[in-house]
């Protein structure tokens, strides 16, 4: 460990946020705290489930549909990351629910028709496959055996993030969050986000190994990121432009591109996703590509991460409104107030959820880059690095 | 037997004494919120609830009283997400929340297209309660005595942790195939609440029904269920 500085200055942050959200999470079980609403929770939770795709370029690497050497030097690490993201989301969601101690009936009296339950069963199987996959990275093995995991991999991450998507998308009572395009768009959210979280995961990992980002991380980076980043956000864009156009077909649909485009959420829609988001961080992605600065293109990263979570949020808030006020208007019913809706969606405890969850991520990243063989030249036991008393510094 | 729910939304005065009485019946928390959406579906936090619907007809101010409570779908979204089977429905067609194996996702919540379910508000009631107007009303009654009967014990009552709506007063049901009355049904003192069996050719309501006066609120959301309004 080259900067132990860094890994204790990660590992502090992160132990601090964990206390905040967890102190949320007290609180929420101590007052039986309860929204109406699917939350500020649900949406952290979403966004952490989603973003763990970040061994999407290992699993497309085995596959031998990208044909880039680069990514053999971070493949661990990617893998590790899938897993260090997803970690948080599951305890954010057993965070949220109200009776954890129901939760083995999800197996034991498994709902078929639920996506909510085949959510469960997929993403233990997509955890338990990234685990075959990073044993099968560090211990070696024949090609065909990596060929095979890397497509289980990419199955059931495919089947994890669209069933995720989905849960939104078949909800019946929320029409503005309509079929298939929910799951697309989610997909997409999570698949942008992963991208834009691994310089930042890198950059930590890099400056805990080896005080530096090296020549290797850099040449993946810029290789691979940052031109995935670049067609990936248009096509974010191409997709929220779509939800917009076609809201004037669907009553729900329109009062929620309402309430986030023109109403009282547009200034985070505006600000944060458009303009942060995807202008001033398509304008810095590009600018540190052709510099090939690797510290402007964790900051344009940052941005885009910002506006990913934003999107995602003010999607689950907007389309509950348009749902309730297209709901209650076939009553005659106008003297709904969203603004309540919106605290109610912001509560404090609610908004514990995000220091409880980049907390936990911070912690598990660090340690899991102290711990594990994440490198070629590390020696193995299972996974976890083997450290040599020999090789050790002399005081 | 085949219950129907029927509410005659002519009769209706909007008196409320229906969710007074399903409040008692099953141990409700109630707060009277300042919250002006409080009480409109997906905000009710109680199984039944009255709305008043003003408008202006022309020159004439008109007020109407519109029940909301769970349709009980032939077509059951709720059941249908509900990831552990807690959500299930009785041969006779009721819908009702296994409290045990809830595990309060909320998901049957976004999937009720008529916002008729809800996790019991225990944060705001613990909050209310704080309140001095609370607190004096509290002192009130344990001066005075109990103002209210206790909830009647059944494995549907309000649990705090569980997902909750209206059971249509199961637990009344004594198993021998004979039509039961709900809390609310009983307490209308206007007769716009009517439950009955259409197998039983005199029943006033599933008349109501057969001769197609009564109608599904929102039929063009295709989930029937077991509540028909008259005059919606």
């Amino acid at each position: 460990m080259k900067s132990p500085a860094v890994f204790y200055g990660v590992l502090i942050l992160g132990v601090v946020l964990l206390g905040i959200g967890a102190y949320g999470i007290w609180e929420k079980n101590v007052t039986l705290h309860t929204t109406s609403l699917w939350a500020f929770m649900i949406s952290v939770y979403t966004f952490f489930a989603l973003m763990a795709i970040t061994e999407l370029p290992v699993s497309l690497f085995a596959l031998r549909l990208v044909r880039a050497e680069v990514v053999e030097v971070v493949s661990r690490y990617l893998i590790a990351l899938s897993i260090v993201t997803v970690l948080p989301a599951f305890v954010v969601i057993f965070a949220d629910l109200t009776q954890l101690w129901a939760f083995p009936w999800m197996f034991l009296s498994f709902n078929a028709t639920s996506k909510m339950a085949w959510m469960a069963v997929f993403y233990i199987i997509f955890v338990l496959a990234l685990l075959v996959k990073l044993v099968q990275e560090i211990r070696g093995g024949s090609h065909r055996n990596a060929f095979w995991i890397a497509l289980a991999v990419l199955i059931f991450s495919a089947l994890a993030h669209l069933n995720l998507g989905m849960i939104f998308g078949s909800s019946y009572g929320v029409p503005a969050w309509y079929g298939l395009f929910t799951g697309v768009y989610l997909v997409t959210i999570g698949i942008v986000a992963s991208f834009a979280l691994m310089p930042l995961a890198l950059a930590i990992s890099e400056k805990i190994r080896h005080g530096h980002v090296r020549e290797e991380v850099r040449e993946f980076t810029f290789a691979i990121v940052s031109k995935a980043l670049l067609i990936l956000i248009p096509l974010f864009v191409f997709l929220t432009a779509w939800y917009i156009e076609t809201s004037k077909y669907s009553p729900p649909v329109y009062q929620a591109v309402y309430h986030m485009v023109y109403g009282a959420l547009s200034n985070y829609f505006w600000g944060i996703v458009v303009v942060l988001g995807v202008l001033i961080s398509i304008v810095l992605i590009i600018v540190s590509h052709l510099r090939k600065n690797f510290g402007l293109l964790s900051i344009a990263a940052l941005f885009v991460l910002a506006g990913q979570f934003t999107a995602l949020t003010l999607y689950i808030l907007a389309g509950q409104i348009g749902a309730m006020q297209n709901q209650l208007s076939v009553y005659g019913i106008e003297n709904y107030n969203f603004a309540s809706d919106i605290d109610e969606f912001f509560s404090p405890i609610e908004l514990s959820a995000l220091p409880l969850a980049v907390g936990l991520w911070l912690v598990l990243w660090a340690l899991a880059v102290r711990l594990l063989a994440l490198e070629k030249e590390d020696k193995a036991v299972f996974i976890f690095r083997k450290i040599d008393k020999k090789q050790k510094p002399k005081k | 037997m085949r219950p129907v729910f029927v509410i005659d939304i002519n009769k209706c005065v909007g008196c409320r004494a229906c969710v007074a009485a399903c409040i008692v019946e099953h141990g409700q928390p109630f707060v009277a919120s300042a919250n002006i959406a409080a009480g409109l579906p997906r905000f009710t936090r109680t199984r039944t609830y009255v709305s008043w619907v003003e408008r202006e007809n022309g020159d004439r101010p008109t007020r109407r009283f519109i029940s909301h409570l769970c349709f009980h779908c032939e077509k059951t979204p709720c059941l249908e997400v509900c990831p552990t089977h807690a959500t299930y429905k009785t041969p006779e067609g009721v819908v009702l929340v296994d409290k045990d194996k809830c595990v309060g996702c909320r998901y049957c919540i976004m999937a009720c297209p008529y916002g008729m379910r809800f996790m019991p508000p225990a944060y705001d009631f613990l909050k209310a309660e704080k309140n001095p107007v609370v607190k004096d009303a509290k002192a009130g009654t344990e001066y005075g005595g109990v103002m209210f009967k206790p909830p009647v014990p059944n494995k549907w009552a309000t649990k705090l942790t569980a997902v909750d709506k209206c059971t249509l007063c199961y637990h009344r049901y004594n198993g021998d195939g004979k039509i039961w009355t709900p809390a609310c049904v009983e307490t209308c003192p206007t007769g716009s609440r009517m439950f009955g069996d259409l197998d039983d050719p005199k029943d006033p309501a599933a008349d109501l029904v057969r001769r197609g006066v009564a109608k599904h609120a929102e039929p063009a959301r295709g989930t029937r269920g077991l509540v028909y309004c008259v005059g919606l």
